[in-house]
């Protein structure tokens, strides 16, 4: 039986990596400093690295730290499941192909 | 063990719909506590909910004529420790719907009886509570105050003003605590979408808005209509929060143990 690094020797991964990979921690880091979308946009440009705000929002939205793309929770009313959006808001968001 | 949430009135529209589906299952979640809905009458609330998951996946259907809804409640109890909400009908239903609960046997039950400000409607709140006759344990759930600046005087016949000669029926039946729920028209907007008030105000309390403005304008930079329908929706859901941000406030103390 191939153990994980003989696999990994002979195989090389085709999952396609994200440009903004090289920048997930600059990234989030402004994220929770308060930094808007635009403004990480900027950072990024200034980077050479040119990305839509869209892409930049799904990029948070699917990392490990996508709890900071999402509102600071306020009240005890939470989301039903940690790490993953609500029926209604991902309907809100299909509606408006975002 | 499950404590039993039963909401009875043998009015019809003081709010029972309103605490069953919008606000009891808020709480919950709130508290991330699992809980369950019995509805034992002909509303069919589960088709207005018809996009809310969180009442699609804990929703049970029985009718009053149904011999083994006692069974069936009894077995959840004993099953799982999730809370249970029986949304119970209004008239002959209500009446029957508690003789089911009190054949329960040993069980945590509470009653919630919601009413609004009429004085005819509080004359029938007072009769399901004496019906119920287990004062400790019932709450009087009041249903659409304005303000709480102005809650005593909205309910005025449940107060009683000493100044006026109006009786408080609070006092006359010993009752300590009530829970209040404020007008608010998001209830049925919230509907009108096929969800509950916890469901819309998801979107904004997950969706960041500075995140939801900057997406708009890129999106929508060329079409103004279709940007202001889409941020006339995020406040829709804004408001909702506040307004069950209000609600849970009112609820907590009472279900926070």
């Amino acid at each position: 039986m191939k153990t994980l690094e003989q696999f990994c020797k002979t195989n090389d991964p085709n999952r396609r990596k994200s440009r903004l990979d090289a920048y997930h921690d600059e990234i989030t880091e402004l994220y929770d400093r308060g930094y808007q979308i635009e403004q990480i946009q900027d950072f990024l440009k200034s980077q050479k690295v040119n990305v839509s705000q869209s892409n930049l929002y799904k990029f948070l939205s699917k990392n490990q730290n996508k709890k900071s793309v999402k509102k600071k929770q306020s009240g005890a009313s939470k989301e039903p499941k940690d790490g993953e959006l609500s029926p209604s808001t991902k309907m809100f968001m299909d509606k408006y192909n975002l | 063990m499950a404590t039993i949430y039963t909401v009875v009135s043998t009015k019809g529209g003081v709010g029972k719909s309103t605490l069953s589906w919008h606000v009891l299952p808020a709480i919950f979640k709130a508290l991330k506590k699992e809980f369950k809905i019995f509805e034992i009458d002909n509303n069919n609330s589960t088709n207005i909910f018809s996009h809310s998951a969180i009442i699609q996946e804990n929703t049970k259907n029985v009718k009053t004529h149904n011999k083994d809804i006692t069974a069936e409640i009894i077995f959840e109890t004993l099953s799982s420790d999730n809370e249970i909400i029986i949304d119970a009908g209004g008239g002959d239903d209500a009446l029957k719907v508690i003789d089911i609960v009190q054949g329960i046997g040993e069980a945590n039950v509470k009653w919630i009886i919601p009413l609004n400000r009429n004085l005819a409607q509080l004359k029938n709140a007072s009769d399901t509570f004496q019906k119920i006759n287990d004062p400790k344990n019932t709450l009087f759930a009041l249903n659409g105050y304005s303000s709480k600046e102005t809650l005593e005087e909205d309910f005025i016949f449940y107060f009683g003003n000493k100044n006026l000669n109006i009786k408080s029926i609070k006092d006359t039946l010993k009752i300590s605590n009530e829970l209040t729920v404020p007008y608010t028209s998001y209830f049925e907007i919230a509907e009108q979408k096929g969800f509950t008030l916890h469901d819309l105000a998801a979107i904004s309390k997950e969706l960041d808005k500075n995140a939801a403005k900057s997406m708009f304008y890129e999106k929508f930079k060329d079409d103004k209509a279709a940007f202001l329908q889409a941020w006339g929706d995020y406040r829709l859901s804004e408001n909702a929060s506040v307004v069950l941000d209000e609600i849970i406030e009112n609820f907590l103390p009472y279900f926070a143990k």
